[in-house]
């Protein structure tokens, strides 16, 4: 028997969600940006912890000036990925933002901060003092780049395990109760 | 009679009726997509298979009127994937029949394109933008440093011209030495200006709200940039007016440095193109202190009064200066939340004013 739980993608727009998801899901890489309009839903069966969890993946299009994330889609999320551009420094204040009012929706659920597009860390524009607060608050930190698939699956992966661990947590304690 | 719900399903729209128990039952055929979804059969669909529509739900639940009879209310778009990972972009709508509370989930293909091309292009020319302007900073950059260190060498050509003036040396030497030194002099103001320029756009970048209040002595200042430029006045014939407030001082929002270098900017180009004379006056009232330079050239040209405090415009001729002097002015005044501007004065001329905001009196409004 497998168990379901909905993870949400937030980010500034152009951050590579959507390229993300697409690898991790479908092991493809666009090499050309498609803008996402709302939401996108995929599904994936992964085995963890000698269990089968499918993954609701909601994608939800890049908070930006001419479209804004309705963090009410966040609702019911087991947790999240937070993704931030390495070569473009203000999606971490975006990131920042999307985090505090994530944090308001649905509580502390886990997070995994993935600063993205490591394979043009050469053009890096994040100075690790800046995201040290965030990184600190989030289950784990990686450097992914959808484009050679670095780091994907073990970010989706770190996701999965926290939130299996917290829901093993709560239930220990509804035992215990 | 033709069945309205096989209708909805031709039109790709899946019609779903709250049941009293709060599930929801299908109506009718169910259109081809929604088998390709397996939401095909008949009856009660459970609305897991149906996450978006959920949350759709969830959101008009606390809604006043979550199925509105009269202009229904419809989702965002969304996308879900067939079995052949091909996208399905859907949209639902809430609404009211005859007591009846309804959802229709209906393709949205061509709101969807429509859309996602609107964005596409918003989001790539943004894009586009940013790279640019990071570009652009790095060339910035790049000339600031070459720039900046251009005055070294430059320091040393005029310290050694400097030198020629102590010794007796043939006038033709001497007349090409001075030559050299006034050159090297214009090159000095321009290296001065342009570094003046790129700290000013440096502080530009930095929120308005991280500006500090400091305030300087506006009377203090003019009175000091005057000095400044009395020689050279004096040099060229030209007499400088001063019409200053009665008040000893007038504080405004400012850095002093700063400030002395807009009115020695404004002065130095009235100096440029006076014929006779320069008249720089200040004045206020319980906002705004205003203050003008004044000379009586030819003026400016309309079509160069456009573009007068753009970077590079030249206030015309021969005479002009690098062309970032007002370009200087204007950014660094609308920092503290002042203003400058041109005028044709009655007589002729150009008169140029800028308008400050006293301490603790004026609103971050810009204008005359």
């Amino acid at each position: 028997m497998s168990i379901k739980h909905k993870v949400c993608l937030l980010g500034a727009s152009g951050v590579g969600k959507t390229s993300l998801v697409r690898r991790f899901v479908r092991s493809m890489f666009l090499e050309q940006y498609r803008t996402t309009v709302g939401v996108v839903i995929e599904r994936k069966q992964v085995r963890r912890r000698g269990q089968d969890v499918d993954l609701v993946v909601w994608d939800l299009s890049g908070e930006d000036e001419f479209q804004h994330v309705r963090t009410n889609y966040v609702q019911g999320a087991s947790g999240y990925l937070l993704v931030v551009d390495g070569t473009r420094a203000s999606t971490l204040e975006t990131a920042r933002v999307l985090q505090a009012a994530v944090l308001s929706v649905v509580g502390p659920v886990p997070f995994v901060l993935a600063l993205n597009k490591v394979d043009l860390i050469e053009s890096w524009d994040l100075d690790r003092r800046t995201f040290d607060p965030l990184a600190n608050a989030a289950q784990a930190v990686f450097e992914t780049s959808a484009k050679t698939g670095a780091g994907v699956e073990d970010a989706f992966g770190a996701l999965v395990e926290a939130i299996l661990a917290e829901r093993a947590a709560e239930n220990d304690a509804r035992d215990v109760r | 009679m033709t069945d309205p719900f096989a209708v909805f399903a031709a039109l790709g729209t899946l019609v779903l009726e709250r049941t009293s128990s709060g599930t929801f039952r299908r109506l009718g055929a169910v259109p081809e997509w929604c088998r390709e979804l397996s939401l095909g059969g008949e009856g009660e669909l459970s609305l897991d298979s149906l996450p978006f529509v959920e949350a759709f739900l969830r959101e008009r639940r606390e809604a006043r009127d979550p199925f509105p009879a009269s202009l229904p209310v419809s989702s965002e778009i969304w996308t879900e994937f067939d079995a052949r990972g091909d996208e399905l972009h859907l949209q639902t709508t809430a609404l009211s029949v005859a007591g009846a509370e309804l959802l229709l989930v209906a393709r949205a293909d061509a709101l969807h394109d429509t859309q996602q091309q609107l964005l596409q292009r918003a989001r790539d020319l943004r894009m586009a933008h940013e790279s640019l302007a990071r570009e652009v900073e790095q060339k910035d950059v790049l000339v600031h440093c070459i720039i900046h260190d251009l005055q070294g060498p430059l320091n040393t050509i005029l310290g050694t011209l400097s030198l020629f003036e102590e010794r007796d040396l043939p006038p033709e030497i001497t007349r090409l030495a001075g030559t050299a030194e006034r050159a090297a002099l214009r090159e000095r103001d321009l290296i001065r200006d342009i570094l003046q320029v790129f700290a000013a756009e440096h502080e530009a970048l930095v929120p308005a709200a991280a500006t500090p209040t400091i305030t300087v002595d506006a009377v203090d200042v003019v009175n000091e940039a005057v000095s400044f430029v009395e020689p050279t006045a004096k040099a060229r014939g030209i007499r400088i007016a001063v019409d200053l407030v009665r008040d000893e001082s007038l504080q405004v929002l400012g850095d002093r440095s700063r400030l002395l270098r807009v009115v020695s900017n404004l002065l130095e180009n009235g100096l440029r193109h006076a014929r006779e004379r320069v008249a720089i006056s200040l004045s206020h009232d319980v906002s705004w202190a205003r203050l003008t330079v004044e000379d009586d050239g030819q003026g400016v040209s309309s079509d160069v009064a456009e573009h007068l405090f753009e970077k590079f415009a030249r206030t015309g001729g021969s005479r002009g200066g690098t062309g970032l002097g007002l370009y200087f002015c204007r950014i660094t005044v609308e920092r503290w939340g002042g203003a400058i501007g041109h005028e044709v004065p009655e007589g002729g001329g150009a008169r140029f004013w800028v308008r400050l905001r006293r301490d603790g009196h004026g609103e971050a409004t810009r204008g005359r």
